[in-house]
């Protein structure tokens, strides 16, 4: 009987702890650009104006929101812990050609996921992509085409372009792990469902570079790591 | 060619396991594979030679298209570390095949610097070269080439109605966008135009004819459908079952076309299936449909070739030199 108590003291204490490791910690924090950010360049539509030119359209590859808050930083762990639940990143994962641009910019998609990209303008794009480690592909997305679907099988990064429309570039990430996350217009950026540990922090961005930062997790906790990127 | 060292110490094993007279035992396949290795190894030995003496002076001596001679080039040598080659029988983004490098190698490719080497090397020469080209990416030792694309060895000929088909299918697909409304390379896009590695290309005038992928129809649709790898000329090969009701809109060919034009396309809309029959058609039916448009986008991108007039188009121009 003595002995059947301490089981359930000892579970009773453990459950807790359990608990808070399940739930897991987070990471927050915000990329600001370094410096004062360069004049948004605007881009010349040469084709389609009247699908590609219905709102100016601006040069995607430094965009400085409030604050200088940097969008479109892909924040990455290094070394994550193992499994993770894949579907925190999405259910679906798509990228739309709308108004001749990538929405999203940056597409983080998991390895062997179908990626579905849509062509809502109605008129022909090429999709052309840079990739190393996964086959690239160069094909066509005429008007009547709405939607392609392709799979990778290696995390990489990597650009998309449309030839037919040059100022078009947008980034794969192919991803085998959940835990990254991609800045929003303020520089803000939330990794959750990190165990407690010390953890190598990646922020990419495609003009700026890489800066690499370490970061320790407590458990059901949330830690804040800002960084700043310069040119 | 750290690759190269490894298959040679490899070599150098079976080797010694084929004279061996206690492995005399070892499984035949076994030997067959150390043949097959040793063959390859020499064989890429005696391409090094070739390409010291053909090549290097514009591919570069590390295949990166960085020769002494490149700068001065228009297109550039091919960087075949990249492992991406315009001329393949291969789906888009697969490796090109052995056969394909053959025939790149030993035809060349007109209007450009690469001059056809079967003149001046072997048909062994060439196959050793080829052997040798490969070891500069690793790409060719991670995947194999996809299967090529099929491309029917009597092409059915050019007529009215084919080459008609064809510019509706050219107006389509927006072959203009680049290309132009007329063919000459001058399309809306045209001007800024760059290829994998950033040099500044055009797309290309068909009223020259002299196809850097080789001549004849089949050579055409190889280019259409394969798409050329490192340059903006993508895929095609699965876009040709669309539909009559996936037309509402046909503004967009304002841009290069008068209304007369668009009116002939909306005439040629109105007769082709509509998303509900393409359904109903068999899986055969649908790949003759596809393929009917396939030759008939071809047809009408060789009757664009000023060498020739439209008579010509029609009864003499169906040699293919690249077989």
């Amino acid at each position: 009987m003595c002995k059947f108590n301490k089981l359930w003291i000892t579970l009773l204490l453990i459950f807790p702890l359990g608990l808070l490791y399940s739930q897991g910690g987070s990471l927050t924090g915000k990329v600001t650009f370094e410096g004062e950010p360069p004049a948004p360049q605007e881009v010349k539509i040469t084709k389609d104006a009247n699908v590609c030119g219905k709102e100016p359209h601006y040069d995607e590859s430094l965009l400085v929101g409030e604050n200088k808050g940097l969008q479109n930083v892909v924040v990455s762990i290094m070394n994550p812990p193992k499994g993770g639940d894949m579907s925190q990143l999405g259910k679906e994962f798509a990228i739309h050609q709308m108004g001749c641009t990538y929405t999203p910019h940056i597409c983080l998609v998991p390895v062997n996921t179908p990626l579905l990209i849509y062509n809502d303008d109605g008129i022909l794009h090429n999709l052309h992509t840079y990739s190393k480690k996964n086959p690239s592909f160069n094909i066509s997305q005429p008007k009547f085409k709405k939607k392609v679907k392709k799979t990778f099988k290696y995390p990489e990064t990597f650009p998309i372009k449309c030839d037919v429309h040059g100022w078009m570039v947008g980034y794969i990430v192919v991803v085998d792990h959940p835990y990254h996350a991609v800045t929003n217009e303020n520089g803000e950026y939330k990794i959750e469902g990190l165990p407690a540990g010390t953890y190598q922090v990646q922020f990419w961005h495609e003009k700026l570079g890489t800066i690499q930062k370490e970061v320790t997790i407590e458990a059901g906790a949330t830690a804040t790591l800002d960084v700043s990127m310069k040119m | 060619m750290k690759w190269l060292k490894w298959i040679g110490l490899l070599c150098v094993f079976f080797g010694s396991s084929l004279s061996g007279q206690s492995y005399m035992s070892a499984a035949t396949d076994d030997d067959a594979l150390a043949r097959k290795y040793a063959q390859e190894i020499a064989s890429i030995e005696r391409g090094r030679l070739v390409y010291q003496q053909a090549c290097e002076a514009c591919h570069g001596a590390n295949g990166d298209g960085n020769g002494p001679y490149a700068e001065a080039l228009n297109p550039r040598p091919r960087d075949f570390t990249s492992g991406q080659y315009k001329f393949r029988s291969t789906p888009g983004g697969s490796l090109p095949t052995d056969n394909d490098l053959y025939n790149t190698v030993a035809n060349g490719v007109p209007r450009t610097f690469m001059p056809p080497w079967k003149n001046l090397l072997s048909e062994e020469n060439i196959r050793d070269v080829v052997a040798y080209i490969k070891t500069f990416s690793p790409l060719f030792r991670e995947r194999e080439p996809e299967t090529p694309i099929v491309i029917a060895s009597e092409p059915p000929p050019a007529t009215e109605e084919s080459i008609f088909e064809g510019e509706q299918v050219y107006k389509i697909m927006e072959c203009w966008s680049c290309h132009g409304a007329k063919g000459h390379g001058d399309g809306p896009s045209a001007g800024e135009l760059e290829d994998d590695w950033g040099h500044k290309i055009k797309p290309f005038n068909f009223a020259i004819g002299r196809y850097k992928s080789g001549e004849g129809p089949r050579a055409i649709y190889k280019a259409i459908n394969t798409g050329l790898d490192g340059t903006p000329m993508p895929s095609y090969r699965e876009d040709y079952l669309y539909p009559r009701d996936a037309f509402d809109d046909l503004s967009n060919l304002e841009e290069v076309y008068p209304q007369s034009e668009i009116d002939e396309l909306r005439q040629y809309l109105d007769t082709i299936p509509t998303e509900a029959q393409l359904e109903e058609m068999s899986e055969e039916e649908q790949e003759s449909l596809a393929e009917k448009r396939r030759w008939a986008l071809v047809h009408y991108v060789q009757s664009l070739s000023q060498k020739g007039s439209l008579l010509r188009t029609l009864f003499f121009d169906n040699t293919d030199e690249t077989q």
